[in-house]
Protein backbone atom coordinates (compact mmCIF):
# COMPACT_ATOMS: atom_id res chain seq x y z
CA UNK A 1 0.00 0.00 0.00
CA UNK A 2 1.29 3.42 -0.87
CA UNK A 3 0.32 6.86 0.29
CA UNK A 4 0.10 10.09 -1.63
CA UNK A 5 0.16 13.16 0.57
CA UNK A 6 -1.73 16.12 -0.81
CA UNK A 7 -2.35 18.71 1.85
CA UNK A 8 -1.16 18.76 5.45
CA UNK A 9 -3.21 20.65 8.01
CA UNK A 10 -1.70 21.68 11.31
CA UNK A 11 -2.66 23.26 14.60
CA UNK A 12 -1.89 23.42 18.30
CA UNK A 13 -3.89 22.24 21.31
CA UNK A 14 -3.13 22.64 24.99
CA UNK A 15 -3.75 19.87 27.46
CA UNK A 16 -5.99 20.81 30.41
CA UNK A 17 -4.70 21.31 33.95
CA UNK A 18 -5.93 17.77 34.62
CA UNK A 19 -4.83 15.65 31.69
CA UNK A 20 -7.76 14.16 29.82
CA UNK A 21 -8.69 12.92 26.35
CA UNK A 22 -8.39 15.61 23.68
CA UNK A 23 -10.67 15.89 20.66
CA UNK A 24 -9.25 17.70 17.64
CA UNK A 25 -11.61 18.65 14.81
CA UNK A 26 -9.77 18.00 11.56
CA UNK A 27 -10.84 19.79 8.41
CA UNK A 28 -11.56 17.67 5.41
CA UNK A 29 -13.69 14.74 4.49
CA UNK A 30 -12.04 11.87 6.26
CA UNK A 31 -9.25 11.66 3.74
CA UNK A 32 -6.68 11.65 6.54
CA UNK A 33 -3.97 9.14 5.82
CA UNK A 34 -1.53 10.04 8.57
CA UNK A 35 -1.93 11.93 11.82
CA UNK A 36 1.00 12.90 13.98
CA UNK A 37 1.59 14.99 17.08
CA UNK A 38 4.60 16.58 18.74
CA UNK A 39 4.60 17.56 22.40
CA UNK A 40 6.23 20.98 22.25
CA UNK A 41 6.42 21.21 26.03
CA UNK A 42 8.32 17.95 26.49
CA UNK A 43 10.77 18.24 23.62
CA UNK A 44 14.26 18.98 24.91
CA UNK A 45 13.44 18.42 28.57
CA UNK A 46 15.79 16.14 30.50
CA UNK A 47 13.18 14.72 32.82
CA UNK A 48 13.12 11.46 34.72
CA UNK A 49 9.60 10.90 33.39
CA UNK A 50 9.21 8.89 30.23
CA UNK A 51 6.66 11.31 28.81
CA UNK A 52 5.44 11.19 25.25
CA UNK A 53 7.43 13.28 22.80
CA UNK A 54 5.61 12.45 19.61
CA UNK A 55 3.17 9.92 18.20
CA UNK A 56 1.65 9.05 14.84
CA UNK A 57 -1.07 6.94 13.25
CA UNK A 58 -1.82 5.71 9.74
CA UNK A 59 -5.23 5.30 8.19
CA UNK A 60 -5.05 1.53 7.94
CA UNK A 61 -4.23 1.16 11.66
CA UNK A 62 -6.98 0.28 14.10
CA UNK A 63 -8.62 3.00 16.14
CA UNK A 64 -6.97 3.32 19.52
CA UNK A 65 -3.54 2.34 18.26
CA UNK A 66 -0.47 4.52 17.71
CA UNK A 67 3.27 4.58 17.36
CA UNK A 68 4.52 6.47 20.40
CA UNK A 69 7.93 7.99 20.97
CA UNK A 70 8.71 8.37 24.67
CA UNK A 71 11.64 10.06 26.38
CA UNK A 72 14.28 7.83 27.88
CA UNK A 73 14.35 8.58 31.57
CA UNK A 74 16.71 11.42 32.38
CA UNK A 75 17.67 12.14 28.80
CA UNK A 76 16.95 15.28 26.80
CA UNK A 77 17.79 13.61 23.53
CA UNK A 78 17.29 9.83 23.66
CA UNK A 79 13.92 8.22 23.20
CA UNK A 80 12.23 4.90 22.62
CA UNK A 81 9.44 4.11 20.19
CA UNK A 82 6.65 1.70 20.96
CA UNK A 83 3.41 0.69 19.39
CA UNK A 84 0.27 0.77 21.51
CA UNK A 85 -3.08 -0.75 20.65
CA UNK A 86 -5.16 1.16 23.19
CA UNK A 87 -5.13 4.75 24.35
CA UNK A 88 -3.79 5.97 21.01
CA UNK A 89 -5.60 7.77 18.20
CA UNK A 90 -9.29 7.32 17.38
CA UNK A 91 -10.73 8.91 14.25
CA UNK A 92 -14.43 9.74 14.68
CA UNK A 93 -16.63 10.01 11.62
CA UNK A 94 -19.33 12.71 12.00
CA UNK A 95 -21.56 10.79 9.62
CA UNK A 96 -21.30 7.66 11.71
CA UNK A 97 -22.93 6.66 14.97
CA UNK A 98 -23.29 9.60 17.30
CA UNK A 99 -23.33 7.41 20.39
CA UNK A 100 -20.95 4.76 21.58
CA UNK A 101 -22.13 1.42 22.94
CA UNK A 102 -24.33 1.35 26.04
CA UNK A 103 -23.04 0.71 29.53
CA UNK A 104 -25.29 -0.22 32.41
CA UNK A 105 -24.75 0.96 35.95
CA UNK A 106 -26.18 0.55 39.39
CA UNK A 107 -27.45 4.02 40.15
CA UNK A 108 -27.34 7.80 40.40
CA UNK A 109 -27.18 9.56 43.75
CA UNK A 110 -29.76 12.20 44.65
CA UNK A 111 -27.05 14.58 45.79
CA UNK A 112 -25.36 17.79 44.75
CA UNK A 113 -23.68 17.03 42.47
CA UNK A 114 -25.20 13.77 41.31
CA UNK A 115 -22.81 10.83 40.96
CA UNK A 116 -23.35 7.91 38.59
CA UNK A 117 -21.99 4.44 39.32
CA UNK A 118 -20.99 2.30 36.35
CA UNK A 119 -18.18 -0.14 36.95
CA UNK A 120 -15.12 0.39 34.73
CA UNK A 121 -16.94 3.02 32.64
CA UNK A 122 -13.76 4.33 31.04
CA UNK A 123 -15.10 7.86 30.60
CA UNK A 124 -13.05 11.02 31.05
CA UNK A 125 -13.70 14.52 32.35
CA UNK A 126 -15.36 16.54 29.62
CA UNK A 127 -17.07 13.57 27.98
CA UNK A 128 -20.77 13.98 27.29
CA UNK A 129 -23.03 11.02 28.08
CA UNK A 130 -26.71 10.41 27.60
CA UNK A 131 -28.44 8.73 30.55
CA UNK A 132 -31.66 6.80 30.13
CA UNK A 133 -33.63 3.73 31.22
CA UNK A 134 -33.18 4.72 34.82
CA UNK A 135 -35.02 2.98 37.61
CA UNK A 136 -36.34 6.00 39.47
CA UNK A 137 -35.08 9.52 38.85
CA UNK A 138 -36.98 9.71 35.59
CA UNK A 139 -36.70 13.50 35.75
CA UNK A 140 -33.38 13.26 33.98
CA UNK A 141 -33.88 10.12 31.88
CA UNK A 142 -33.04 10.87 28.27
CA UNK A 143 -30.87 13.89 29.08
CA UNK A 144 -27.21 14.40 28.20
CA UNK A 145 -24.66 15.56 30.75
CA UNK A 146 -21.05 16.65 30.74
CA UNK A 147 -18.86 14.65 33.12
CA UNK A 148 -16.95 16.85 35.57
CA UNK A 149 -15.04 14.28 37.64
CA UNK A 150 -14.30 10.57 37.40
CA UNK A 151 -13.10 7.61 39.40
CA UNK A 152 -12.74 4.08 38.12
CA UNK A 153 -16.35 3.13 38.82
CA UNK A 154 -18.12 6.49 39.15
CA UNK A 155 -18.45 9.79 37.37
CA UNK A 156 -19.85 13.11 38.53
CA UNK A 157 -22.53 15.22 36.89
CA UNK A 158 -21.25 18.54 38.19
CA UNK A 159 -24.01 20.57 36.58
CA UNK A 160 -26.88 18.62 38.16
CA UNK A 161 -28.07 19.33 41.69
CA UNK A 162 -30.20 16.25 42.40
CA UNK A 163 -30.45 16.86 46.14
CA UNK A 164 -34.12 17.77 45.80
CA UNK A 165 -35.02 14.52 44.08
CA UNK A 166 -37.15 12.14 46.11
CA UNK A 167 -34.93 9.11 45.69
CA UNK A 168 -31.79 7.93 43.99
CA UNK A 169 -31.87 5.94 40.78
CA UNK A 170 -31.04 2.29 41.23
CA UNK A 171 -30.04 1.54 37.67
CA UNK A 172 -29.03 3.54 34.63
CA UNK A 173 -27.83 3.11 31.08
CA UNK A 174 -25.23 5.50 29.66
CA UNK A 175 -23.89 6.15 26.20
CA UNK A 176 -21.05 8.49 25.42
CA UNK A 177 -21.35 10.91 22.52
CA UNK A 178 -18.74 10.57 19.82
CA UNK A 179 -19.61 14.09 18.78
CA UNK A 180 -22.30 16.47 19.92
CA UNK A 181 -23.92 18.02 16.90
CA UNK A 182 -23.14 19.31 13.47
CA UNK A 183 -24.65 22.74 13.88
CA UNK A 184 -23.84 25.77 15.99
CA UNK A 185 -25.47 27.47 17.84
CA UNK A 186 -27.38 24.79 19.62
CA UNK A 187 -30.08 24.50 22.22
CA UNK A 188 -29.05 23.31 25.66
CA UNK A 189 -31.12 21.64 28.35
CA UNK A 190 -31.51 23.42 31.69
CA UNK A 191 -30.87 21.91 35.12
CA UNK A 192 -31.39 25.06 37.21
CA UNK A 193 -32.57 28.66 37.00
CA UNK A 194 -31.96 31.06 39.85
CA UNK A 195 -34.50 33.50 41.23
CA UNK A 196 -32.62 36.76 40.79
CA UNK A 197 -32.69 40.15 39.12
CA UNK A 198 -30.54 38.61 36.40
CA UNK A 199 -31.39 34.93 36.15
CA UNK A 200 -28.50 32.49 36.17
CA UNK A 201 -29.20 29.38 34.13
CA UNK A 202 -27.26 26.15 34.59
CA UNK A 203 -27.03 23.86 31.57
CA UNK A 204 -26.54 20.11 31.56
CA UNK A 205 -23.82 19.98 28.91
CA UNK A 206 -20.94 22.31 28.24
CA UNK A 207 -22.29 25.36 26.48
CA UNK A 208 -20.59 27.59 23.96
CA UNK A 209 -22.73 30.68 24.39
CA UNK A 210 -21.03 34.04 24.33
CA UNK A 211 -21.87 37.34 25.98
CA UNK A 212 -24.20 39.33 23.77
CA UNK A 213 -26.11 36.41 22.29
CA UNK A 214 -29.87 36.53 22.33
CA UNK A 215 -31.56 33.40 23.64
CA UNK A 216 -35.09 32.27 24.32
CA UNK A 217 -35.86 30.29 27.47
CA UNK A 218 -38.39 27.47 27.44
CA UNK A 219 -39.56 26.17 30.81
CA UNK A 220 -42.70 24.03 30.98
CA UNK A 221 -45.02 24.45 33.95
CA UNK A 222 -43.96 21.07 35.33
CA UNK A 223 -40.57 22.64 36.15
CA UNK A 224 -42.04 25.40 38.29
CA UNK A 225 -40.77 28.64 36.82
CA UNK A 226 -43.37 28.83 34.08
CA UNK A 227 -43.23 32.66 34.06
CA UNK A 228 -39.92 32.54 32.25
CA UNK A 229 -41.27 30.31 29.51
CA UNK A 230 -40.86 31.91 26.09
CA UNK A 231 -38.97 34.98 27.30
CA UNK A 232 -36.07 36.44 25.36
CA UNK A 233 -32.89 37.34 27.14
CA UNK A 234 -29.44 38.57 26.26
CA UNK A 235 -26.50 36.69 27.71
CA UNK A 236 -24.69 39.15 29.98
CA UNK A 237 -22.17 36.79 31.55
CA UNK A 238 -21.03 33.19 31.33
CA UNK A 239 -19.25 30.82 33.66
CA UNK A 240 -17.30 27.95 32.24
CA UNK A 241 -16.64 26.66 35.76
CA UNK A 242 -20.29 26.34 36.69
CA UNK A 243 -21.49 25.96 33.09
CA UNK A 244 -23.96 28.81 33.49
CA UNK A 245 -25.17 31.77 31.53
CA UNK A 246 -26.55 34.93 33.09
CA UNK A 247 -29.37 36.58 31.17
CA UNK A 248 -31.02 39.97 31.56
CA UNK A 249 -34.32 38.44 32.66
CA UNK A 250 -35.54 39.46 36.11
CA UNK A 251 -36.84 36.28 37.72
CA UNK A 252 -37.11 37.77 41.21
CA UNK A 253 -40.86 37.43 41.32
CA UNK A 254 -41.01 34.11 39.51
CA UNK A 255 -41.79 30.73 41.05
CA UNK A 256 -38.76 28.64 41.89
CA UNK A 257 -37.34 26.25 39.33
CA UNK A 258 -37.74 22.64 40.42
CA UNK A 259 -37.65 19.30 38.66
CA UNK A 260 -40.96 17.40 38.66
CA UNK A 261 -41.16 14.18 40.62
CA UNK A 262 -40.10 10.96 39.01
CA UNK A 263 -43.73 9.85 38.90
CA UNK A 264 -44.75 12.98 36.98
CA UNK A 265 -41.83 12.56 34.59
CA UNK A 266 -42.85 8.95 33.96
CA UNK A 267 -45.96 10.20 32.22
CA UNK A 268 -43.81 12.34 29.94
CA UNK A 269 -42.62 15.92 30.29
CA UNK A 270 -41.00 18.40 27.96
CA UNK A 271 -37.54 19.35 29.23
CA UNK A 272 -36.65 23.01 29.77
CA UNK A 273 -34.05 24.41 27.42
CA UNK A 274 -32.33 27.53 26.18
CA UNK A 275 -32.21 28.18 22.49
CA UNK A 276 -30.17 30.75 20.60
CA UNK A 277 -32.59 32.58 18.38
CA UNK A 278 -30.52 33.46 15.40
CA UNK A 279 -29.64 37.05 16.07
CA UNK A 280 -27.31 38.91 18.34
CA UNK A 281 -28.78 41.74 20.35
CA UNK A 282 -25.86 43.84 21.43
CA UNK A 283 -22.50 45.11 20.34
CA UNK A 284 -19.96 43.75 19.47
CA UNK A 285 -21.99 40.95 17.94
CA UNK A 286 -24.75 42.99 16.41
CA UNK A 287 -24.85 42.61 12.67
CA UNK A 288 -22.14 40.02 12.79
CA UNK A 289 -22.76 36.38 12.06
CA UNK A 290 -22.08 35.11 15.54
CA UNK A 291 -25.47 33.47 15.71
CA UNK A 292 -25.60 32.24 12.17
CA UNK A 293 -26.39 28.58 11.76
CA UNK A 294 -23.03 27.04 11.05
CA UNK A 295 -22.38 23.48 10.10
CA UNK A 296 -19.44 22.57 12.30
CA UNK A 297 -19.31 18.91 11.53
CA UNK A 298 -15.80 17.66 11.17
CA UNK A 299 -13.84 14.51 11.49
CA UNK A 300 -12.47 14.37 14.99
CA UNK A 301 -9.20 12.83 16.07
CA UNK A 302 -9.34 11.79 19.70
CA UNK A 303 -6.10 11.54 21.62
CA UNK A 304 -6.20 8.78 24.22
CA UNK A 305 -4.25 8.33 27.42
CA UNK A 306 -1.03 7.14 25.76
CA UNK A 307 -0.76 10.16 23.47
CA UNK A 308 -2.46 13.11 25.14
CA UNK A 309 0.60 14.26 27.08
CA UNK A 310 0.61 15.53 30.63
CA UNK A 311 -1.13 18.50 32.24
CA UNK A 312 -0.80 21.82 30.40
CA UNK A 313 1.37 20.39 27.62
CA UNK A 314 1.27 22.21 24.30
CA UNK A 315 0.79 19.70 21.52
CA UNK A 316 1.23 20.40 17.82
CA UNK A 317 -0.74 18.19 15.48
CA UNK A 318 -0.40 17.58 11.77
CA UNK A 319 -3.05 15.81 9.70
CA UNK A 320 -1.80 14.57 6.36
CA UNK A 321 -4.61 14.36 3.85
CA UNK A 322 -4.55 12.52 0.59
CA UNK A 323 -5.30 9.21 -1.02
CA UNK A 324 -4.16 5.68 -0.37
CA UNK A 325 -2.78 3.92 -3.40
CA UNK A 326 -3.04 0.18 -3.09
CA UNK B 1 -51.56 23.68 14.40
CA UNK B 2 -51.89 27.26 15.62
CA UNK B 3 -51.57 29.86 12.89
CA UNK B 4 -49.00 32.18 14.42
CA UNK B 5 -46.98 32.51 11.25
CA UNK B 6 -47.54 32.51 7.50
CA UNK B 7 -48.09 29.39 5.44
CA UNK B 8 -45.60 28.38 2.79
CA UNK B 9 -47.60 26.11 0.51
CA UNK B 10 -50.83 27.28 -1.05
CA UNK B 11 -54.12 25.46 -1.30
CA UNK B 12 -54.41 22.62 -3.78
CA UNK B 13 -58.01 22.82 -4.93
CA UNK B 14 -60.35 19.91 -5.14
CA UNK B 15 -61.01 18.49 -8.57
CA UNK B 16 -63.69 16.11 -9.72
CA UNK B 17 -61.60 13.02 -9.62
CA UNK B 18 -62.17 9.96 -7.52
CA UNK B 19 -59.69 9.28 -4.72
CA UNK B 20 -58.24 12.77 -4.35
CA UNK B 21 -58.62 15.30 -1.56
CA UNK B 22 -58.05 19.06 -1.46
CA UNK B 23 -55.10 20.36 0.54
CA UNK B 24 -55.30 23.61 2.47
CA UNK B 25 -52.60 26.26 2.86
CA UNK B 26 -49.85 24.62 4.83
CA UNK B 27 -46.56 24.92 6.63
CA UNK B 28 -43.63 22.71 5.81
CA UNK B 29 -42.73 20.02 8.32
CA UNK B 30 -39.19 18.70 7.91
CA UNK B 31 -38.61 15.19 9.23
CA UNK B 32 -36.78 11.92 8.81
CA UNK B 33 -37.77 9.14 6.42
CA UNK B 34 -38.05 6.75 9.39
CA UNK B 35 -41.38 8.49 10.03
CA UNK B 36 -42.94 7.21 6.82
CA UNK B 37 -44.63 4.21 8.42
CA UNK B 38 -45.94 6.34 11.25
CA UNK B 39 -47.32 9.06 9.00
CA UNK B 40 -49.07 6.55 6.78
CA UNK B 41 -51.06 5.38 9.79
CA UNK B 42 -52.07 8.79 11.11
CA UNK B 43 -55.80 9.37 10.84
CA UNK B 44 -56.47 12.07 8.27
CA UNK B 45 -53.11 11.76 6.56
CA UNK B 46 -53.34 12.46 2.83
CA UNK B 47 -50.68 10.87 0.66
CA UNK B 48 -48.95 13.11 -1.84
CA UNK B 49 -50.34 11.02 -4.67
CA UNK B 50 -53.85 11.81 -3.48
CA UNK B 51 -53.45 15.54 -3.99
CA UNK B 52 -55.73 16.88 -6.72
CA UNK B 53 -52.65 17.79 -8.75
CA UNK B 54 -48.91 17.30 -8.47
CA UNK B 55 -47.79 20.61 -9.87
CA UNK B 56 -47.03 22.26 -6.54
CA UNK B 57 -45.53 19.27 -4.76
CA UNK B 58 -41.88 18.83 -3.93
CA UNK B 59 -39.69 15.80 -4.51
CA UNK B 60 -39.20 15.28 -0.78
CA UNK B 61 -42.88 15.61 0.02
CA UNK B 62 -44.66 12.62 1.54
CA UNK B 63 -48.12 13.96 2.35
CA UNK B 64 -50.13 16.32 4.49
CA UNK B 65 -51.80 16.27 7.89
CA UNK B 66 -54.14 19.22 8.44
CA UNK B 67 -51.99 22.27 7.64
CA UNK B 68 -48.57 20.62 7.72
CA UNK B 69 -47.05 19.18 4.57
CA UNK B 70 -44.32 16.68 5.43
CA UNK B 71 -40.98 16.78 3.65
CA UNK B 72 -38.85 13.80 4.57
CA UNK B 73 -35.17 13.10 4.19
CA UNK B 74 -32.81 10.34 5.25
CA UNK B 75 -30.71 13.06 6.91
CA UNK B 76 -33.65 14.39 8.93
CA UNK B 77 -32.95 15.22 12.54
CA UNK B 78 -32.77 12.49 15.17
CA UNK B 79 -31.77 12.86 18.80
CA UNK B 80 -30.36 9.38 19.37
CA UNK B 81 -31.69 7.44 22.37
CA UNK B 82 -33.11 10.62 23.90
CA UNK B 83 -36.38 9.28 25.30
CA UNK B 84 -36.91 8.13 28.87
CA UNK B 85 -36.39 4.55 27.78
CA UNK B 86 -33.64 5.30 25.31
CA UNK B 87 -35.58 5.33 22.05
CA UNK B 88 -34.61 7.67 19.24
CA UNK B 89 -36.44 10.99 19.35
CA UNK B 90 -37.33 12.43 15.95
CA UNK B 91 -37.31 16.19 15.54
CA UNK B 92 -39.89 17.48 13.07
CA UNK B 93 -39.34 21.16 12.36
CA UNK B 94 -42.47 23.03 11.34
CA UNK B 95 -41.58 26.19 9.50
CA UNK B 96 -43.54 29.24 8.44
CA UNK B 97 -42.78 31.51 5.54
CA UNK B 98 -39.53 33.47 5.96
CA UNK B 99 -38.76 31.79 9.26
CA UNK B 100 -35.23 31.22 8.01
CA UNK B 101 -33.18 32.36 5.07
CA UNK B 102 -29.79 32.19 3.46
CA UNK B 103 -27.86 35.44 3.56
CA UNK B 104 -25.30 36.10 0.86
CA UNK B 105 -22.35 38.13 2.02
CA UNK B 106 -21.43 41.34 0.29
CA UNK B 107 -18.04 41.79 -1.26
CA UNK B 108 -17.23 38.14 -1.66
CA UNK B 109 -17.78 36.42 -4.96
CA UNK B 110 -17.99 32.72 -5.48
CA UNK B 111 -14.72 31.12 -6.48
CA UNK B 112 -14.16 28.07 -8.58
CA UNK B 113 -10.88 26.43 -7.70
CA UNK B 114 -8.91 23.99 -9.80
CA UNK B 115 -5.50 22.62 -8.88
CA UNK B 116 -3.93 20.76 -11.80
CA UNK B 117 -2.60 17.27 -11.13
CA UNK B 118 0.94 18.23 -12.06
CA UNK B 119 1.30 19.82 -8.61
CA UNK B 120 0.69 16.45 -7.00
CA UNK B 121 3.90 14.92 -8.26
CA UNK B 122 5.66 13.75 -11.39
CA UNK B 123 3.00 11.12 -12.03
CA UNK B 124 0.22 13.76 -11.90
CA UNK B 125 -2.16 11.43 -10.14
CA UNK B 126 -4.43 13.78 -8.21
CA UNK B 127 -6.21 16.95 -9.20
CA UNK B 128 -8.39 19.06 -6.92
CA UNK B 129 -11.60 20.77 -7.93
CA UNK B 130 -13.86 22.77 -5.67
CA UNK B 131 -15.67 25.98 -5.05
CA UNK B 132 -16.23 28.32 -2.18
CA UNK B 133 -18.69 31.07 -1.55
CA UNK B 134 -19.93 33.15 1.36
CA UNK B 135 -23.49 32.36 2.28
CA UNK B 136 -24.91 31.96 5.73
CA UNK B 137 -28.14 30.20 6.72
CA UNK B 138 -29.87 31.99 9.53
CA UNK B 139 -33.11 31.81 11.50
CA UNK B 140 -34.93 35.08 10.97
CA UNK B 141 -37.73 34.49 13.46
CA UNK B 142 -37.46 31.61 15.88
CA UNK B 143 -41.12 31.83 16.86
CA UNK B 144 -42.05 30.83 13.33
CA UNK B 145 -40.30 27.48 13.74
CA UNK B 146 -41.31 24.85 16.22
CA UNK B 147 -40.06 21.39 16.87
CA UNK B 148 -42.46 18.48 17.22
CA UNK B 149 -40.56 15.68 18.95
CA UNK B 150 -41.76 12.09 18.81
CA UNK B 151 -40.66 8.49 18.98
CA UNK B 152 -41.77 5.65 16.75
CA UNK B 153 -44.60 3.49 17.96
CA UNK B 154 -43.79 -0.19 18.18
Amino acid sequence: MGYSYIAPVTGVVTQASTAAAISIPVPGFGDIIKFEIFDETQFGLASADTDMLSAWWYKDMANGSAFVQNRQSGSAAASTTNMVTTGGFTLIDPTGNQLQSAKTGSGITNANPAVVTINSHGYSVGDVVRLYATTGMLQIAGLAFTITAVSTNTFTLGYLDASGFGAAATSVTAQKFNYIAAYYPRRKEITKISVASSAVITLSTTHNFTVGQLVRVYCPASFGMSQINGLLGTVTAISTTNNTITVNINSSSFSSFAFPTSAVAAVGVQMPFVEPVGEAATSPYQNLLDDATVNQSAYIMQLGSNVYGVASDVIRWIAWRGVVQS
Amino acid sequence: MARHFRDIAKTVKKVIDGGTAPVRDAYFALGHTDLIGQLDNVQGFIQKWSYPNQQSTLDAEWGVIANARYLLSSIGSISPNASLLGANVYNIFHCGREAFCAIEQDGYSAQFIYRPPIYDGPLALNASVGYKFAEVPRITNDTWVFNLRCTLSS
